[in-house]
This record gives C-alpha cells, structure tokens and sequence, in this order.
C-alpha cells in the first residue's frame, strides 16, 4: 500500500472514530438533559417557584451592560431592564468609546448627569472618561470608558460594582421579566454556587412591546431559523446535559450571573482573548480547584436572554469564527488541566471534550471531508461502507435535532404555533445539505485564524427589534 | 518500518478485512435503524406533549370559568357550598385544589376560612401524595397541606420536618415559618442545621418573617457554642432583622469567644444596628483586624457606634488598602460628625479620596 492511500485511509478511520466519539457523546448529553429537563420541570411545577424566591431575601444584583456602537438596540434594551422584576438592582451600561451615538442617546433618553462612583476592585482596564447617573432611575448607571473591548468593559463594570452579585448581558438582549428571579434561585439554595447561566433564544422577528418579547415566532430568514435550531441544540441538549453531570463549561456572554468576589478574586475577564465568557468559567474552576474553595457552576433552563442573531452568510460567518477563534484560545490557555485529576470531571471529562472535539474538531472533519472525497475518486473506499456511514451522520445528526425540538416542546415550549413546530423538524433535515459544512468552514477558519493570531471581534450588523410601543 | 507495516496492517484489518467490513456494514446499517426509530419516537413525543399540552389548557380554562363563577357566588354567600363541590368531578379533585390554593393566596379573614372549608374534602386525596417517592410532589403536597388544612394535617406536616429529602424539609420550615406562630419556632430553628448548604440571606428573610417568637430561641442558639457556626450566623442576622436590643450582649460576648470571620462579621453587623456604648471597646478592638472584611464591618459599625475620639480611627480607615472599609469610613465620618475631616479628604489627590467624594455626593442628593 502507498504511503499516500495508508494516510487517506489513516485521515478517514480518524475522522470516522472522532464522528462516532463526538455524536455519541452528543446524543448523550441529550437523553441526560431530556431526564434532567423533566425532573427540572416538574419541580418548577410542583411549587410557586416566584413565591418562593420573591419572599426570600434574594440578594442585590448588578446588571453590567457592556455597549460598544449599540446606538439602534441600547434604548430599548435598557428600558426593558428598567422593568425587570428584582427588588435590588443596579444597572450599570459601561460604554467601551462607541463610535456611534450610543452614549448620545442614552444620555438624552436617560437625562444622565455626571457624578462620582468609587470602585470596589482595581482589575486593570482602559480609563474612564466620566461616571453618569439617570436623574430618572436612580438604580441606572452609565461609566464611559475608552475603547478596549468587551471584557474590558466587564471588568470596569465589576470594578465599580456594589453588590455581592453581578449578571453580565448583552447590550442588544432582552431579558424576560423574571429572568433575574430565576437565575438568582441556585445562588439560594446552594452557598457555594459561584456562577450561573442561563438559556439564549433568537429574537429575529418576534415582536418586541415595551421591552418585553412578546407573539414568538421563528424568524423569516433562513439563516437565523437554522440559528434557532442552534440555539436549541446547544442549550437544551448540550448545557442542559453537561450541567447535569455538574460539568458546566459554558456561560454565555450574553447572560449569566457570578459572584462577584470569586471573580475578582480569580482576576476577572481575560482581555487577551474574543471568548472571554468561556475563558471566565474555565478559570472560575481553575481558581476554585486550585485553591479548595468548595463551588457549583450552574445551568438552568427557564432563565431566558433574547438575543438578535445574525441574517448574513457574512457576518454570520464572522461571529462564527470568532466563537471559534475563542474557544481555542481560552482552552489553549489553561491547557493544564487537560486530563489533570485535580480538577475531576472537568479534567476528564468536559475539558477534553471541548479540546479534542470542539475545539480540534471542524480541522478533523474538514480533512475528513477532503479524504473522503480524495478516497471515493481513488476507488480507495467501498461505495456501500460511504453510504452507509453518510446515512447515519445524516440520520444522528437530524435526531439530536428533533431531540432538542423535544425538549423544547416538553420542558419550555416557546413556539406556540403548530406551524412553527413543523418548520423547525423541517429545517432538521435540511440543515444538513450545506449549512453544517458551512459551518465547519468557519469554524476551520476560525482555528486558523487562532494559529495565525488573529485579532479583533469583527462587525456585526443589527437592524433592532420589531418594536410597538416602547414605553415601559 | 516496522511501525508502518503494524499501521498498515491495521488499516488493512479495517477496512479490507471481509468479516470487520461486514461487521462494520452491519453495525452502521443497525446504527441508523436505531436512530430513526429515536427520531421517530421524540416526533411523536413532541407532537403529543403539544396536543396533550394544548388540550389541558382548554380543559383547564373551561374548568376555571366553571368554577370562579360559583366560587364568587359561595364567597358572596349567595349559592350553598354543595353548589361548587357538585361541579368537582373525582378526577378535577387535586386541580381543584390547585384553584383554591392559588385563590388562598389572595383572601384573608373570612374569606380565607370559606376556601380552607372548601378544601377540606380533597385535602385527604393531597395527603396520599406525602408517601410518594417524588421528591417534589411530597414538598408540593406539604405547602397545600400546611396553606389548607394546618389544624388537621399538623401531625404530617410536622413529621415533614425529618423528612429526608431537605427540599421536603424546607417546604415545611417554610410554610410553618409563615404561618409565624410561636409553637413552631421553636421546632423550626431545631431544623436549622440541616440547611447549611441554602443561603443565610434566604433563611434569615424566612426566620425573620416568623416575627418576635422567634427571638428567645434565637438568642439561645446565637449564644449556644455548641451551635454549628452557620447555624449561629443566620441567628445572629434574623435577630439584627428583628431589631432585638437584647442580642447586642450576646453579640459582644460571641466575638472575643468564636474566631470564625462570618460569625464575627454577623456579630459586627448586628452592633452596628443594635449595639450601645457598652460594645465600642469590642468594635474597636476589630477595627484593625487582619482581615478586610472584619474591618470594613467594624469601622461600619463605629459610624453609629463611635464616639468623638473614634473619628481618628475613621480618618485612618479612609487610607484603608480595602476599598470597602475606605467606603465604610467615608460613610462613618460622615454620619457621625466628621464631615469636615471627609470634605477635606475628598479633597486631597488620594486614591481613595473618591469614595470621600461620592459619600458627599450621594449624601447631598434628595
């Protein structure tokens, strides 16, 4: 056998054993996550979940908003803040030196007046131009401050928080009303929970009434629809199912909430990197392990962002990459704990998983694409073995995504219209003629873009949200 | 080389090996059997939660309006009882109950007593559900039980105290805390250690909320040393929450006694609420204590405390590495006659003479 045929058939039986690892291990993590869901559910059932908490001292929260060029989405994501339903809060908008008139319109929107907030940590940041209050909502707080990025601006954000919590969002998100009530019940129930997350849906085209999202419907778009079977998957199949083995890697930039001591402690946001949010979870079990501080990092379902998702090939790829780009370096960054038995199951397990399949992963089945194809050409493979083994990537591929629209369905359905329902099972079959080899693409080209030190976060366009009647 | 030819035998076993090819077929073919029949069965799950989902809702709306409309009338006192009870078929009996539960939550006085009566007859079938192995139906069925049917179901509930699910358990605490009579409290705070893990704000809302019967007991246990220390910090929190001037005593006497720095802080806190000039010596003696938290919390408490010849020590406290007991001072200063010393601070190029700065401001504001 030549050397060239033993290194395609070599690429192939790799590809082959990573495929079967990787959907294994995801088709795993769905039927945990169907049991936890409906556990989880049923608990949620089973008593007055809001009484409860609305009655317990539930702790101050600081809501940091990190804003950069957000002049279209800010107002109206602020205002529905404004109506959340928690008793202490604190909003605090960090401006990262938008270019646009993002701090005009909040400043005009808000009647913001310049005033004086004394840090509570010194993590190191870029500087602060100025520190404003709403004369209109004295909880709400705006902190100007030169360009420097998202992670920057977080840590401004917990440099000048009070509170022993804080929950850090998305600019252009929306959170449901009780969004707040929900994420903080972990933090009640377990002392030593230090972080928490909560689930992402896509808001494209649901109409959006005084900050409130409200007649849900999948969007009209192609590409975001695909997103929301996405979002779906990796919420409700993928966190879903690794917190259940208390292994939570994960907590979404755009939602999620710390205790703010322990992330001070830990040294706060990376800056050097676009995958901050990941980067903060890995290092918070880094920082807990390392120094015995017993800790639960947390996922839970029914907490809801609503988040703008992209509509174009090319910002989509963009943000795909990016994602990608900081996967790898935050992993790449605490490389140590890489099979480490100090660090359990996350060493073991959740870790490896992250690395090998999603980090290494789109590199593995983008050779594997070329080879096969390479091989087929050659004769090199049997025809009957290719059929059979595309018949059943294509198959397990659209089964975890009627698992996901099943655990929608059974534990928080959000579609109301049967139309809808049959629109995602559709888009499950014909995700994968195209869109999921697109996706490798730029997930490809994001670990490029790693080993050639890419920076920077790209552009993401937003046309804002389907509004009525903003007044809250 | 010899490598190579162990890869290529390999290779040649995958993948030219008639019987693993086969196998391979095989398992492949069996593979995609199986996950068409998973497809196939989460299909169905999905379209029959949503069916099922969308049939009770409509099931359920036409039994409330059934029922609301009699329900008014049975609080009016216009219709008989028998009226709505007649309206309850055997299998509406637990959602029923649910009705009435949600309606409980709403009514006091009289009102209240006519839904507890409506109730009554459903309560045994809730009663059933104490014994099932779901932890969450055991806790759903005590909070109806205890909200219900207290006078007759007391035994159950207060059995539910050793249940051991702690979600059980604390369903109980809770409901018997909020019912705030005194017989309980004592029985409660008896179940206190059994939540080390739920946070010490949410229990000392929940004990504090039971009112001042509580209060002999808690000082027992904040002076107890035999008391686990989580047990004694939300005793000595829900005594601060419950303005109890007694426990400032207790409070000083613990400090010197227990070295833990959560119970010190939550001793701290409480003088800094209901503490006398008796207890400055004790504060003081922590104003310079090695931990950050324990100072912040002792210059907290000089503010209200202090006397004139603590504002040098609040002075020094606004250089504080911490911004926390630098902020505390500031507010100190501020409060208790210093201002002059703060404005004059606030003035200086210090890296702390912000917080200075914003105690004025925020104090200046309406």
């Amino acid at each position: 056998m030549s050397w060239f045929l033993m290194l395609l058939h070599g690429i192939n039986i790799i590809t082959l054993n990573y495929f079967i690892i990787l959907n294994s291990t995801y088709l795993v993590m769905s039927v945990i996550a169907f049991f936890f869901l409906r556990r989880y559910t049923n608990q949620l059932r089973s008593f007055d979940m809001e009484e409860l908490i609305r009655s317990a001292g539930a702790p101050p929260i600081s809501l940091l908003v990190p804003a950069y060029n957000e002049e279209t989405t800010c107002v109206e994501s602020i205002r529905s803040l404004l109506t959340l339903k928690y008793s202490e809060l604190e909003i605090i908008v960090v401006n990262d030196g938008s270019k646009d008139k993002t701090l005009e319109r909040i400043k005009e929107e808000f009647e913001l007046r310049t005033t004086s907030r004394a840090p509570t940590a010194f993590l190191k940041t870029k500087k602060v131009r100025g520190i404003y209050q709403s004369f209109r909502y004295p909880n709400m707080w705006v902190i100007d401050k030169e360009n420097g990025g998202k992670a920057d601006s977080l840590n401004v954000g917990i440099n000048f928080c009070r509170t022993p919590l804080f929950c850090a969002i998305d600019a252009d998100g929306l959170l449901e009303r009780d969004a707040l009530l929900r994420v903080v019940r972990p933090f009640l129930e377990n002392q030593k929970t230090v972080a928490v997350g909560g689930i992402i849906r896509i808001v494209n085209d649901c109409e959006v009434k005084a900050g409130m999202v409200k007649n849900i419907r999948l969007p009209k778009n192609i590409w975001a629809r695909f997103q929301v079977l996405e979002y779906l998957r990796a919420f409700l199949g993928g966190r879903v199912g690794w917190y259940a083995i208390r292994s939570t890697m994960i907590i979404s930039g755009a939602f999620g909430l710390f205790k703010r001591s322990v992330v001070v402690d830990a040294g706060g946001y990376y800056t050097d990197t676009v995958g901050e949010d990941l980067e903060l979870v890995v290092r918070l079990h880094h920082h807990c392990r390392k120094n015995r501080i017993p800790y639960d990092i947390a996922f839970i379902p029914d907490p809801i962002a609503w988040t703008e998702c992209p509509e174009t090939l090319k910002v989509l790829g963009v943000q795909r990459s990016r994602w990608q780009r900081g996967l790898a370096e935050a992993l790449t960054l605490h490389l140590g704990m890489l099979f480490n038995p100090r660090y359990g199951r996350i060493g073991f397990f959740a870790f490896p998983h992250f690395f090998f399949l999603e980090m290494l992963g789109p590199l593995v089945e983008i050779l594997g694409y070329m080879s096969f194809i390479v091989s087929l050409i050659m004769g090199a493979l049997n025809t009957l073995f290719v059929i059979a083994f595309f018949m059943v990537a294509f198959v397990l591929g659209i089964t975890l995504s009627i698992v996901a629209v099943a655990l929608e369905e059974i534990a928080f359905p959000r579609y109301p219209r049967i139309r809808d329902l049959l629109h995602l099972f559709y888009l499950a079959v014909i995700e994968y003629f195209g869109y999921r080899q697109l996706n490798q693409y730029w997930r490809f080209k994001g670990m490029l873009s790693k080993l050639f030190r890419v920076k920077g976060w790209g552009k993401m366009e937003r046309k804002g949200f389907s509004t009525k009647i903003s007044a809250p | 080389m010899d490598r190579w030819r162990t890869l290529e035998t390999y290779i040649n076993y995958y993948l030219y090996d008639t019987t693993t090819q086969d196998c391979l077929l095989f398992g492949l073919i069996l593979s995609t059997l199986f996950l068409l029949l998973l497809a196939f069965l989460f299909t169905l799950l999905t379209f029959a939660t949503r069916f099922r989902n969308m049939r009770n809702d409509r099931l359920r709306r036409e039994l409330v309006s059934r029922w609301n409309e009699t329900l008014l009338d049975v609080l009016a006192d216009v219709v008989p009882e028998e009226e709505l009870h007649q309206k309850v078929r055997p299998k509406d009996h637990l959602y029923f109950v649910d009705f009435l539960l949600r309606h409980a939550r709403m009514l006091r006085g009289e009102e209240y007593e006519v839904i507890k009566k409506l109730a009554k007859p459903y309560l045994p079938t809730v009663q059933k559900r104490l014994k099932f192995k779901d932890v969450e139906q055991r806790a759903r069925a005590i909070q109806t039980l205890c909200e219900l049917g207290l006078e007759d179901y007391e035994e159950d509930i207060l059995r539910a105290l050793k249940d051991p699910s702690p979600l059980v358990a604390m369903m109980a605490v809770r409901s018997l805390a909020a019912c705030k009579k005194e017989k309980y409290a004592r029985l409660i705070l008896g179940e206190l250690h059994r939540f080390d893990n739920w946070s010490t704000n949410y229990l000392v809302s929940m004990f504090a909320s039971v009112g001042r019967d509580m209060i002999v007991s808690l000082r027992d246990i904040l002076s107890n040393v035999n008391q686990p220390v989580h047990v004694r910090v939300v005793a000595a929190e829900s005594l601060r929450e419950l303005n109890d001037l007694h426990a400032g005593d207790i409070a000083a006497n613990v400090i010197p006694e227990n070295s833990n720095r959560d119970l010190q802080a939550a001793c701290l806190r409480l003088l800094a609420q209901l503490g006398g000039v008796k207890h400055v010596e004790i504060v003081r003696s922590l104003a310079k204590s090695e931990d950050f938290v324990l100072r912040a919390q002792a210059v907290k408490a000089l503010g209200t405390l202090g006397e004139k010849k603590d504002l040098d020590l609040m002075e020094e406290a606004l250089r504080d590495e911490s911004p926390w007991v630098a902020f505390q001072a500031s507010l100190g200063l501020r409060d208790n006659g210093g201002i002059d010393r703060l404005r004059q601070f606030a003035l200086s190029n210090h890296p702390s003479s912000v917080f200075a700065r914003q105690v004025l401001e925020e104090g200046s504001q309406p």
